[in-house]
């Protein structure tokens, strides 16, 4: 799997990233893992601002920085395009930001999965629109603040994997920037796949999480530790398989780094680790589900 | 380029801009003052042991299964790590701060399998310039064995004179095979003798050798330990029915001493009385009933925990808070008579006290008493200048030196803790101040600087290796990230059953599997030493950290932005934030 000596940074340093920023560590540590024969597209996210600010790129990669709803057949096109000149030796990765994926991207990102197109969506998931200033997105998590949900979002976060998942895709996984190892090897797994495969990082995000700029490290281990964000792949929509057991640290762990979460009862709390469990139950019993069936 | 296609490539830019230029154009290493430091710092386990064992760096060998460069790590500081890693009171584990997390690492358990499994040689730590010197070391406990294995690696000429017919000291003599098989004593002292340290056994120093020796030896180290026998000052004490406790295991017959006996009374709660009692228990086997009686409360004994627990699998009976006034019989020995005691301890000298205690007296069957409340040390052959006659010991300075400037000291026949460990540290003490002095610098600046931590031990390597670990910061719990570690029990190694044990002297504690000693070393945190991980290179979001070489970083100061990721995520406290100019 990934090897040191075969890898080397392809984002470099002067990058206009808040200090800490979990969307520049989570970028640098994917095209790390994909290597120097990347085409990359970005759509307007945080993402984008850390790739470039014209005229200076921060990527030792092309990347085409297209429009907000439109990372998924972008990629789809570049990776045609290539495919036709017969160049199979070169990735196709799209990168989009939670807005980009979960809400405004969603559709032309449904319809490439439908054509299980051949490239890798990475979603970065801050879970807000950050780049404009923290507004709430369908990613960002019940009772969560945002400018604007004020008093905390009343609706769940949208289950981006089991959407994926219900395409039939390839190969769809979650990973964290907690588990560099981890995340590298997904990231390799879906550049050896045929067909769409999807990413899941947790990218946490100093100033909108209201959160000090060194815990966003410690922000992505707690939210698999907690089993906030735990980390698993689904193979074809249907094999799920844990790649990481988490502790089952209490949630409150997690929360209270957290200045989005600040205005949480004891009660909220509580009830926030009771829909944690149960997700992670739903998410076990895939698991166990076809472990059974493989078992037969 | 055809002018076509230059053309072509500047339309297309008018329409979709590329970006050419490189962002590190953008210092934005200005954006903060602060920036990290790579600096391993000790580990609490390591101020702690007296003999300054690289416990992290040596668990982290481990943990890869490469004991060989453990024990060569290990041999950096300690001669005698197969006897530590048995007998050592491991002041280590009750400092570890995994002891905050769940349990200790087996620190101790994991010395003895590095010694046991691992194959190096001791480094030679002088250069060719150095000078040498000549040393006379007399008694060849720890102590001595210290000091001539420290000298011998800074390339001087070293000779042990020891009295008894083989070396070891109260290791071979002593400490029972049960707890110190002879063969790792043999190994471990045969590693030390190969350095060309001369060896003349049999050879009694007094007095008047003494005075020979200090015409051919630069200098001489006094390592003689303390052999006489504390006594407990009743009349009564006299009679043959009465023992006392090294003169009992060091004789040869010591087996006369138990045969027949029905009730054994041993006095004392120290390492010594156990080491009595337990040995009593396999010369007389199971009917006899041993009894251990201490002033101090029970669970307060001052013995290694593990030592009496073993005791009591064995059947000894542990009595705290009595001391003994009479020894009752008249041609032999029928009872003892204890009074209730507590003792109490100075705060200021440290010394104990005994005070009487509330409750009866006890009377206790006895056909054999062994008394172990502690030896002293033959000071009679040394100059008086340099004994201190309130405790019958020998005086040394931080630097090891006796008031005559020529003698050093260590071990039990110096004021500090009788324990093997404490004797290896004044040993090495001891040689490292020759060392200086033989070379014209000045202990007294270097010794402190070589200090660990607050504690007293010193280090070799860090003499060697200067300023690679900052040896003055202890790593604390709250500053390690432990986010990425679970909680786990630890290893520990078999035990032979006690029934067996009740006549056997082969050794009780079976130690660590080689499998289960890296599954043991994987638990130590690593505090302040940086194993590799990498990171704090792989998370710093600004690609501000090179990596270049096993386990060297180096922090570009011209785009680090201080966001301090990186010293909060290592999960060993090996960064620092620290304001730069
Ligand atoms: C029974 C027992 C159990 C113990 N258990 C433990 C334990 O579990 N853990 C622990 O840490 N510590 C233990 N100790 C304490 C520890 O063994 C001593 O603190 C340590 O051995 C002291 O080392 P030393 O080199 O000063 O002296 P010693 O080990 O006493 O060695 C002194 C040597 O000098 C020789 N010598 C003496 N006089 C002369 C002379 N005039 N000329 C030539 N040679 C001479 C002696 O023969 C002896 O070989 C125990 C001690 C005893 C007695
Ligand atoms: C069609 C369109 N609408 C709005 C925008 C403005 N815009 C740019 S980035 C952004 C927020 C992106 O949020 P997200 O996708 O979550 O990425 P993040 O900035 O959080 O990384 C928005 C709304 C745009 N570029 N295009
Ligand atoms: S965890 Fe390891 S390095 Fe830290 S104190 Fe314990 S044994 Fe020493
Ligand atoms: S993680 Fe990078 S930017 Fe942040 S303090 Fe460390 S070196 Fe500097
Ligand atoms: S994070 Fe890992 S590599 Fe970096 S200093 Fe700490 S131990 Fe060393
Ligand atoms: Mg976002």
């Amino acid at each position: 799997m990934y090897k040191e000596n075969t890898v080397e940074d392809l984002m470099r340093s002067g990058h206009f990233a808040c200090p800490g920023c979990g969307v520049a560590i989570a970028m640098r540590l994917v095209l790390r893992a994909l290597g120097r024969k990347t085409i990359a597209v970005i759509i307007p996210s945080c993402a984008s601002i850390i790739a470039a600010t014209h005229p200076h790129s921060a990527l030792e990669i092309p990347a085409f920085h297209g429009t907000f709803e439109t990372a998924a057949p972008t990629a789809a096109g570049i990776s045609y395009a290539l495919k036709i000149r017969g160049k199979s030796d070169i990735t196709v990765v799209a990168i989009a930001g939670d807005g980009g994926t979960f809400d405004i991207g969603l559709q032309s990102l449904s319809g490439t999965a439908d054509r299980n197109e051949h490239y890798i969506y990475v979603c970065l998931d801050n879970e807000a629109y950050m780049n404009t200033g923290i507004q709430a997105s369908s990613a960002t998590p019940r009772r969560a603040w945002t400018i604007t949900t004020p008093a905390g979002r009343s609706a769940r976060k949208k289950n981006i994997m089991e959407i994926m998942a219900a395409h039939r895709i390839p190969y769809a996984a979650t990973a964290s920037i907690g588990y560099p190892q981890d995340l590298m090897d997904k990231v390799q797994k879906a550049k050896g796949i045929e067909g769409t495969k999807f990413l899941h990082i947790l990218t946490p995000c100093a100033t909108g999480w209201r959160m000090a700029e060194n815990l966003t490290v410690n922000a992505a281990i707690l939210s698999v530790e907690t089993r906030i964000f735990p980390l698993y792949e689904v193979f074809d929509g249907k094999k799920y398989g844990i790649t990481y057991e988490p502790q089952g640290l209490p949630v409150e762990e997690y929360l209270k780094i957290q200045g989005r979460y600040r205005h949480l009862d004891a009660g909220q709390i509580e009830r926030m680790q009771t829909e944690t469990d149960e997700e992670w139950e739903s998410l076990y019993r895939h698991v166990t589900d076809c472990q059974r069936k493989g078992a037969l | 380029m055809t002018t076509q296609e230059n053309l072509r490539a500047a339309d297309y830019e008018t329409i979709i801009p590329v970006s050419r230029a490189n962002t590190k154009v953008f210092k934005t290493g200005q954006w903060s003052q602060k920036k990290p430091t790579h600096h391993p710092k000790l580990s609490p386990c390591r101020e702690a042991c007296p003999v300054g064992n690289n416990i992290p760096g040596a668990l982290a060998h481990v943990s890869k299964g490469d004991y060989n460069a453990a024990l060569a790590l290990i041999l950096q500081e300690n001669p005698l790590p197969g006897i530590c890693g048995r007998v050592c009171y491991h002041p280590c584990q009750t400092s570890c701060n995994r002891n905050q997390f769940d349990e200790t690492v087996e620190i101790r358990s994991l010395e003895r399998a590095i010694a046991d499994y691992g194959c190096a040689t001791p480094q030679i730590c002088s250069s060719p310039t150095d000078n040498k010197t000549t040393i006379a070391v007399i008694g060849s406990g720890p102590a001595g064995l210290s000091a001539a294995y420290f000298l011998a690696l800074f390339g001087h000429r070293v000779t042990i004179f020891e009295s008894r017919a083989e070396p070891g000291g109260v290791l071979r003599y002593g400490i029972p095979e049960y707890r110190l098989p002879g063969e790792v004593l043999n190994r471990e002292i045969g590693r030390i003798l190969a350095l060309g340290i001369d060896l003349e056994k049999g050879v009694r120093i007094d007095s008047e050798r003494l005075d020979d020796l200090q015409d051919r030896f630069e200098y001489i180290f006094l390592g003689t330990g303390a052999w006489l026998p504390q006594k407990t000052g009743l009349s009564s004490e006299n009679r043959e029915t009465i023992q006392y406790g090294l003169d009992f295991l060091s004789h040869e017959k010591k087996e006369i001493f138990c045969q027949g006996k029905k009730n054994i009374v041993v006095i004392g709660g120290g390492d010594v009385a156990v080491d009595v009692a337990r040995t009593a228990r396999r010369l007389c086997g199971p009917g006899t009933v041993i009894t251990m009686i201490a002033p101090e409360k029970e669970g307060d004994f001052p013995a290694i925990p593990e030592g009496l627990a073993e005791a009591e699998d064995e059947r000894i009976r542990i009595i705290g808070e009595y001391q003994p006034i009479e020894f009752i019989g008249n041609s032999h020995l029928e009872k003892v008579r204890f009074v209730r005691t507590k003792v109490e301890k100075d705060r200021v000298t440290g010394r104990y006290t005994l005070l009487p205690g509330d409750g009866n007296d006890l009377l206790v069957d006895a056909d054999l008493v062994l008394i172990a409340i502690g030896q002293l040390p033959d000071t009679g052959l040394f100059l008086p200048e340099i004994v201190d006659k309130d405790f019958s010991k020998v005086f040394v300075n931080d630097l090891g030196m006796t008031p005559s400037s020529r003698f050093y000291a260590g071990g039990d026949l110096t004021r500090k803790r009788p324990a093997v460990a404490d004797a290896i540290l004044s040993g090495k003490r001891a040689a490292l101040s020759i060392h200086l002095k033989a070379n014209g610098y000045d202990p007294e600046i270097i010794i402190p600087a070589l200090t660990l931590g607050q504690g007293s031990s010193l280090s070799i390597s860090a003499y060697i290796e200067a300023g690679l670990i900052d040896l003055k910061k202890v790593v604390q719990f709250a500053e390690l990230n432990t986010l990425l570690y679970r909680k786990t029990g630890a290893e520990h190694g078999t035990k032979s059953p006690p029934e067996t044990r009740r006549t056997d002297f082969s050794e009780v504690n079976g130690g660590l599997e080689r499998k289960a000693a890296i599954d043991e070393a994987k638990r130590c945190f690593y505090c302040g030493s940086c194993i590799g991980c990498d990171l704090c290179f792989l998370l710093c979001p600004d690609i501000s950290i090179a990596k270049e070489g096993d386990r060297i970083y180096r922090v570009d100061k011209d785009y680090c932005k201080g966001c301090s990721i990186c010293a909060t995520v290592c999960p060993r406290h090996v960064i620092e934030m620290e304001e730069s100019q």
